[in-house]
């Protein structure tokens, strides 16, 4: 079927929506053209500000609009693209092959909150600190707090398998979700309802599956009663085995922490000299200002002043020699821990958690450093755009294994991306089997070209060494086009189940097409 | 010889060339078709069976023989398979807690085997301990402790599999992923309607000590009120149930120290050493509310309360607490007998009702079990029929579900 022409999508569009709900307009276009992948960043520092723009963007405001607005790009072949809050950070709703962008967030109604069974049912438009904050109006949370809570929708959690700051405690966005209803490449509305016998448990297949199946439309969620009881620590390591050991015991031990934060050296080196973690900016203002906390202390302080007076792009330019400096700083790694909830519970925890930290060679910070995280947690999303001017660029990924294998994959990550970017680490979302590495990276962004196949080699090179450990390339950021050919060998065999699925939901591949993963993948 | 048993023998020749004489079993069929039992011993063995299968037109099933298969076989060769040659341990990984284990191992070795080394895997439940761990995970059946360990799935990190084509299939071992949908969770709970699950990776605990603490309640309403109390205290302990006597006088009030009074059974197991809170803070909270029963009911005899597995033929559902509390109130301080509350936690609990209970709070319960029993025809039917036809458009694998 040949495609239709960009105004009689928009003509069809607006028939169903009116003139008021589908824009072509420069703003909208440009903003719905990219998400905050860095990539996407790159390509506008280098006068790129809409490399994929779509035909239009449509608002929905109920079900049934979804509804009709699919049906009608299903039967004309035109690409749909769901839109929440734009804070994806892997191109997960860039429109490589243009079309429709469907933006969910006025689809953001009402909340209705089962307080007997603690569940709520909210629209998945509904912005995530707005959910929080009505759910705090009851008495309860979700305790789901990604640090993209103020820019992302509770659609856009489940659909790349969220996970929070909290997670430990309350669990991930698949553990909250009891059922899902969603708008499939048909039209056609359904709900997952719960776990039937016999079946698939629709509703995980539809988590996680990034608007390549279906628009998530509402959801129903598990929630908890508020806190009114929070100790917060920090504990230094000596080394950074101790300080993972320590954090395996403590899972094991059975304790629910609502935070659990290993900063590996570098990353706690640049804590203790800038107060801020690498993530949260402190590397860039240390980079930048080189002026350390504690002057003249090491190789490490003479090392940053060093950078600063060169420049932050030509210091980052010598990655492999600014890595191998920061390998001779001291080996302290600093933890943040934090357990909520009923009093009797909290201390009985706390006190658990201390004995075990302590026991592994931890020395209690006193409370300082988990109430500097806690006031400090969203402010990741506000730094970045300062590195960018600098510059440079950053990114961030995000690993995970087993506990077996947890330092070989530091460690080879490290070696891997060393050569091509600045490089360190924080150990968060710790489970009994495992945890999940956060890396930064960081590199200069000299040359417009360069930078974009500079971009992609340190991605090779760190993906590569995922794999080579054998662990997972993406504990919660998701796939999107950034990792979506790395899939391929993550998953392996099982794509033939994708296919199915595919093909059996989504035959005309409309639903956020070339995502997640490679076309054709996992056909037989 | 006839040109069917000359088929036969045929593929009795090139089954044991794939597996070795004494793992095949031939079987008298009166009705048509030849048939065998087969024991894969291996994941190879188990990807060329299937292959073969394939290339034969056979059937291949993954439960025991029943009437009228040869005639839902449609007179095709049928080979049913047997996993108790695939009961390895491959992998405790003690610093992980985790271990991978072969589907066909019984639940009950498995636990033998992690219980030497100190380990459960949180489903310690007598009634499942004949079955495979493999029909376990393919039905996601469950355990009291489901609330505190989680359900089935969520214990499963791993899984390999073997698509009714022969391909073999894993999923990468992590703590936590964001790589698509979680694909292990289209085998788990369907029954072997898209492969073959032969390896899995449980989450393992330190194993615990039983211990159980029972008290009596006046009405589900108290009972109810104690364990939201608890609850709100941070007091979230392994397993919670709510239990009324037998209707069959299997059990009685008497047995477990229930009175006229207090007829209402309320069973709470703390987490021993996985414990955040104590069990004497537990305790110490549900006397205050209820009455404690002593000498409380042991495990073992806790476990003779529960019906058993494949005897019980009245459903199970699961039910909000809302519905609970709202049942609780109805209900007032008359609790039918048999009524079964389990599987608990601050957000409801599975609830059933003994077939052949009469009277107007049994109808109370009955309807709100048929308020939550499944529809037969879900939006959902449509779409796991097209993916078993394409993952097995032979239909090989478990033909005529059921």
């Amino acid at each position: 079927m040949q495609r239709l022409s960009q105004s009689e999508i928009i003509g069809g569009l607006v028939a169903l929506l009116g003139e008021s709900r589908v824009s072509t307009s420069a703003p909208d276009v440009i903003a719905m053209s990219a998400d905050f992948w860095p990539k996407t960043q790159i390509w506008k520092m280098n006068g790129e500000v809409e490399r994929f723009p779509p035909d239009c963007v449509v608002w929905p405001r109920d079900d049934q609009e979804l509804s009709d607005v699919v049906a009608y790009c299903a039967e004309r072949g035109i690409p749909i693209v769901p839109y929440g809050g734009g804070s994806g950070v892997c191109g997960g709703t860039v429109p490589v092959h243009g079309g429709v962008v469907v933006d969910m967030k006025r689809m953001s109604g009402e909340v209705q909150v089962d307080r007997a069974s603690l569940t709520v049912e909210a629209p998945a438009g509904i912005n995530g600190q707005q959910l929080e904050d009505r759910l705090n109006g009851y008495g309860l949370t979700l305790g789901h707090f990604p640090s993209s809570i103020m820019c992302s929708t509770l659609g856009g959690w489940l659909a790349a398998r969220s996970a929070g700051q909290y997670s430990s405690c309350y669990g991930k966005i698949e553990d909250m979700v009891v059922s899902l209803r969603a708008v499939l490449p048909s039209g056609e509305i359904v709900d997952t309802d719960e776990r039937q016998a016999g079946e698939p448990d629709w509703t995980q297949v539809l988590v996680g599956s990034e608007g390549t199946l279906g628009l998530i439309t509402s959801a129903r969620l598990r929630v908890h009663p508020a806190p009114k009881h929070r100790w917060l620590r920090g504990f230094r390591f000596h080394h950074l085995h101790d300080g993972l050991e320590g954090m395996r015991q403590v899972m094991q031990a059975g304790l629910r922490p609502m935070v659990f934060r290993l900063y590996d050296p570098l990353d706690t080196f640049i804590a203790m000299n800038s107060g801020k973690s690498a993530d949260r900016g402190g590397l860039i203002d240390l980079l930048r200002s080189g002026a350390p906390k504690e002057p003249g202390k090491g190789i490490g302080s003479r090392v940053f002043k060093g950078v600063a007076r060169a420049g932050l792009s030509s210091g980052l330019a010598l990655p492999a020699a600014l890595n191998r400096f920061a390998q001779a700083l001291p080996s302290n790694c600093k933890m943040v821990v934090g357990f909520e909830g009923p009093e009797e519970a909290v201390k009985v925890q706390a006190e658990r958690a201390a004995l075990l930290l302590q026991r592994e060679g931890g020395e209690d910070m006193g409370a300082g450093p988990g109430e500097h995280w806690l006031a400090n947690r969203y402010s990741v999303s506000f730094k970045q755009s300062r590195i960018y001017q600098a510059g440079a660029f950053v990114d961030t990924m995000e690993v995970s294994t087993t506990w077996d294998r947890l330092e070989a994959l530091y460690e080879e990550v490290r070696r891997a991306v060393a050569p091509h970017a600045f490089i360190m680490a924080h150990f968060s979302h710790a489970y009994r089997e495992g945890c999940s590495i956060y890396f930064t990276f960081a590199a200069s962004r000299s040359g417009s070209d360069r930078a974009e196949l500079h971009y992609e080699r340190i991605w090779q090179s760190a993906l590569g060494a995922v794999h080579k450990v054998g662990a997972s390339a993406s504990h919660h950021h998701g796939v999107g086009l950034l990792k979506r050919d790395a899939m391929v060998e993550e998953h392996g065999n099982m794509l033939r189940v994708w296919r199915v699925l595919k093909d059996a939901l989504d035959p005309k591949g409309i639903m956020n097409p070339g995502k997640l993963f490679p076309d054709g993948a996992g056909g037989a | 010889m006839t040109q069917d048993a000359i088929r036969a023998l045929g593929a009795l020749d090139e089954l044991r060339q794939i597996v070795p004489t004494e793992q095949i079993e031939s079987h008298r069929s009166e009705a048509g078709g030849a048939s065998y039992a087969v024991e894969p011993a291996s994941r190879t063995e188990l990807t060329e069976l299937l292959t073969w299968a394939n290339e034969r037109g056979a059937a291949v099933y993954t439960r025991r023989p029943r009437e009228q298969d040869a005639e839902g076989a449609g007179g095709r060769l049928r080979l049913y398979l047997r996993g108790h040659r695939m009961a390895r341990v491959q992998d405790l990984d003690i610093v992980s807690g985790t271990v991978t284990v072969q589907s066909g191992i019984t639940m009950c070795d498995l636990h033998r085997t992690l219980e030497e080394r100190g380990y459960t895997t949180g489903f310690p439940t007598r009634a499942w301990r004949d079955e495979s761990l493999g029909s376990v995970v393919a039905a996601v059946m469950d355990a009291h402790w489901g609330p505190a360990y989680g359900s089935r799935e969520s214990e499963v990190v791993g899984l390999g599999v073997v698509l009714p084509d022969g391909t073999d299939a894993r999923s990468r071992v992590a703590p936590r992923k964001a790589v698509g949908p979680d694909f292990d969770r289209v085998f788990l709970g369907s029954r072997g309607q898209f492969g073959i699950v032969y390896e899995v990776t449980l989450r393992i605990y330190p194993s615990s000590v039983r211990q159980e603490l029972t008290y009596a309640a006046r009405n589900m309403t108290e009972a109810l009120a104690s364990i939201r109390l608890g609850y709100n205290r941070g007091l979230a302990p392994r397993a919670i149930e709510i239990l009324t006597p037998a209707p069959d006088r299997s059990w009685g009030a008497k047995r477990v120290g229930l009175s006229d009074e207090r007829p209402v059974l309320v069973l709470v197991e703390p987490w021993g050493r996985q414990s955040s809170v104590s069990g004497e803070l537990l305790d110490e909270h549900m006397s205050s509310v209820l009455e404690r029963l002593e000498p409380p009911v042991g495990w073992h005899l806790h476990e003779g309360l529960l019906p058993p597995p494949r005897g019980w033929k009245a459903p199970v559902v699961g039910v909000p607490w809302r519905r609970l509390a709202e049942l609780a109130t109805e209900l007032g301080d008359e609790t039918p007998p048999g009524l079964w509350v389990v599987r608990m936690s601050r957000h409801g609990a599975w609830v059933s009702l003994a077939e052949g209970v009469q009277g107007p709070q049994a109808e109370l319960v009955r309807a709100l079990i048929n308020e939550h029993i499944e529809a037969p025809e879900t939006p959902w039917t449509a779409l796991r029929e097209s993916m078993r036809q394409a993952l097995d458009p032979q239909g090989v694998l478990n033909p005529q579900r059921g």
